[in-house]
């Protein structure tokens, strides 16, 4: 589900022309992690829909009013960019391999550990290389320089805005109390 | 269907009619849509301030119940029950089956034509003279009337009719002699059905009321051309004396009021009209209701002869005459009227009184407290719910006190944005008569009426004032203030709320907002 990232800028690049495209590829590509962190930002943006207006809506005149609906609005982008930021980036638990830190460590030794098995021949300096890169690779994250979990959970709660706003126009109609909610302005 | 004709005569008729119009606004339980009620307004009084007031009320009424239910009984052929404005109020030529009329007219209208028509033009008094055996008659009226000059308090030959009788019950008693031969008499008889009900609705001090109530029920009760209608049930409201009137002042005499009312007289008239209909009336009407008010617990009111200046407040006996109306329609307990008639007679005639408790300690008027659970019944709980729907749609609707969020769910789902000055919510501005910051509309109006009767009758506060909430109706009741324990049932986001609930799967009609409101504040008025 890369496809639903690769327009960001830099994305693209990330996997054709950058330094680390091996990891990136793996990353953003073979490991799954574009699906996870969207079908988490869907299931995030749905669950605060129904609650909103089929629960909220239904049972309380109180809560059906724009200013809720914008509040509940930003809250689920709120949650979604941070569970998407944590889901991307990971953790430094080294048995629990997740995130893109480790992933790229995974992939990387799971490369060297590939290599060494398949290739009886493989060239001390050949490992060198994979080492080197993995570790330029660390040091640009342990340096704070990678964007790539910001900029997916940029990604990530774009849709769920758009998913949000679309859904509220549809579901507000059955409802007893949300029927004009969100009464924006411009509308 | 039940149909009740209704005759108001003179300006006591018509002041009652408009009482009445706006406790049929209210919604009379069993009295709905299918019930018929025809008003017949009797005044030779051609431009009477009174009778316009009425006849507006009536026409705004009927535009109203139009707009709202006739669309609805000609394509689904429901009754309506609990609506507001659901009894149908309609006129004679609306009914005639032979001869049908769009027109709302409401007025029987007298060949009254020109400038001027004498009492002496409407008996042909001059062409009797010269004609034999006619000069004998001639000489009678001679010396029953006096012929000073039109312009004189004592003129009885040469009152000008265009201002009516003038309470002089014998000039009415003639001009309404030949009354069954009228052809509005003869449309009533003729579309009068077996079933059918009349009212008349007259006072018994004055002029056309004391003159033309005898004339009605003679005329239906003597002719035999129509079976069904001399074996009519019958019920009055006979007015006695009600207000006092002060002297006549300049600004009287400028409108060309010559001193011919004598309103000390009222009381000696009364009683002499009294002693009549004992063994007359009181024979022939089913139900007869006597109503009236003590002489120290009567208004004053400003002299007025009649014409487009005689516009009389709204006065609480009124508000009681129109009360008895109800009161033989409906019949709560089956024994203020009798239908079972002898020779063309009533044969349990029933002679009815009202009373209700004096104002509290420390008040002056009188409120909802004062009335007895029939009276309750019968009107009041309906006429509280009217009034805490107009204050609901004017302040809150109407936006008066606050903004209603144009996202509410009900205010989309009957689209509400474009259509609350427009159509049948602009006639009902107008009925209501307000307007923000206590501008009015007209003079006829609900809460027009409703000030005018609070100088006796102070039911229900009908303006926000400071005292109160920003948001609710707690002080709807001008005899207390509804009590709050948990949640506030009068709050308007409840009543938002109620009403949304109300109407969520629909339909989406006018008649469907107004029964929803009216539906959410009986529940809330009721458990308080």
């Amino acid at each position: 589900m890369f496809e639903l990232f690769e327009w960001f800028p830099g994305m693209s690049d990330r996997i054709n022309d950058s330094e680390f495209r091996e990891y990136y590829y793996d990353f953003l590509v073979e490991s799954g992690i574009c699906g996870t962190v969207f079908l988490w930002a869907m299931i995030i943006t749905f669950t605060t829909l129904i609650v909103f207006y089929l629960v909220g809506c239904n049972l309380s005149h109180r809560v059906a009013n724009t200013f809720v609906w914008l509040g509940v609005l930003a809250a689920t982008c709120l949650s979604v960019f941070t569970t998407t930021y944590t889901l991307v980036q990971g953790t430094d638990d080294e048995n629990d391999p997740r995130g893109v830190y480790l992933s790229a460590l995974d992939s990387d030794t799971g490369t060297l550990s590939r290599l060494k098995q398949d290739c009886e021949n493989i060239s001390s300096e050949q490992i060198d290389l994979i080492s080197d890169t993995c570790n330029r690779y660390l040091a640009q994250f342990d340096n704070k320089e990678e964007t790539l979990p910001i900029e997916m959970a940029i990604i990530c709660t774009l849709y769920s805005f758009i998913v949000f706003v679309v859904l509220s126009f549809i579901l507000r109609r059955f409802t007893i109390h949300g029927k004009g909610v969100p009464n924006l302005p411009f509308m | 269907m039940e149909r009740l004709f209704l005759f108001a005569i003179g300006g006591t008729g018509a002041r009652v009619v408009r009482s009445l119009t706006m406790m049929l606004a209210s919604g009379i339980r069993p009295l709905g849509s299918d019930t018929q009620i025809i008003p017949i307004i009797i005044d030779h009084d051609a431009s009477n301030g009174d009778k316009s007031r009425a006849l507006n009320a009536l026409e705004s009424y009927s535009n109203i119940h139009s707009k709202l239910y006739n669309d609805a009984i000609t394509t689904h052929a429901s009754k309506f029950e609990d609506h507001f404005f659901m009894t149908n109020l309609t006129s004679l030529s609306t009914i005639d089956t032979h001869k049908p009329s769009c027109t709302t007219d409401f007025e029987w209208r007298f060949n009254v034509t020109g400038d001027k028509r004498t009492f002496a033009q409407e008996i042909g008094y001059s062409s009797m003279a010269g004609t034999s055996p006619m000069t004998l008659t001639h000489d009678l009226i001679e010396s029953l009337y006096d012929d000073s000059p039109y312009n004189s308090a004592d003129a009885e030959l040469e009152l000008d009719l265009h201002k009516g009788f003038k309470g002089n019950p014998n000039i009415g008693t003639v001009v309404f002699h030949n009354l069954r031969k009228d052809s509005r008499f003869i449309q009533f008889a003729k579309n009068f059905k077996a079933g059918d009900k009349v009212f008349i609705i007259s006072s018994i001090f004055g002029g056309t009321g004391s003159a033309g109530f005898p004339a009605i029920v003679n005329a239906i009760r003597e002719d035999a051309s129509y079976p069904n209608l001399q074996n009519a049930q019958i019920g009055a409201a006979v007015v006695l004396p009600y207000f006092k009137l002060q002297p006549m002042n300049q600004t009287a005499i400028e409108h060309g009021d010559t001193g011919a009312i004598h309103a000390e007289a009222f009381n000696s008239k009364a009683k002499e009209a009294l002693g009549a209909y004992k063994e007359s009336m009181n024979q022939l009407v089913n139900s007869i209701y006597y109503i009236g008010q003590p002489d120290n617990d009567r208004q004053t009111y400003n002299y007025n002869e009649g014409s487009q200046f005689q516009e009389n407040p709204a006065n609480i006996v009124e508000f009681i005459a129109a009360s008895a109306v109800l009161d033989f329609i409906v019949n709560q307990d089956g024994t203020h009227s009798d239908p079972t008639m002898l020779d063309h007679k009533p044969k349990n005639p029933k002679a009815l009184e009202f009373a209700s408790d004096k104002p509290r300690p420390g008040k002056s008027s009188l409120d909802l407290t004062c009335f007895d659970p029939s009276m309750h019944n019968l009107l009041l709980t309906h006429l509280s719910l009217f009034a805490a729907f107009a204050r609901f749609y004017r302040e809150v609707l109407k936006g008066d006190r606050r903004e209603i969020a144009k996202g509410e769910t009900f205010y989309l789902n009957f689209m509400l944005k474009d259509r609350l000055t427009k159509g049948v919510y602009a006639d009902i501005d107008k009925f209501l008569c307000e307007k923000p910051r206590g501008e009015k509309f007209n003079n006829w109006g609900f809460y027009q009426w409703m000030d005018e009767l609070s100088k006796e009758l102070k039911l229900y506060n009908l303006r926000h004032s400071s005292a109160d909430s920003k948001d609710d109706l707690r002080r709807i009741y001008a005899h207390k203030v509804i009590a709050v324990t948990g949640s506030n049932p009068m709050k308007d986001s409840e009543m938002i709320s109620a009403i949304n609930k109300e109407t969520k799967n629909g339909p989406y009609t006018d008649a469907d907002l107004l029964k929803a409101i009216r539906t959410v504040l009986n529940k809330k008025l009721s458990t308080i």
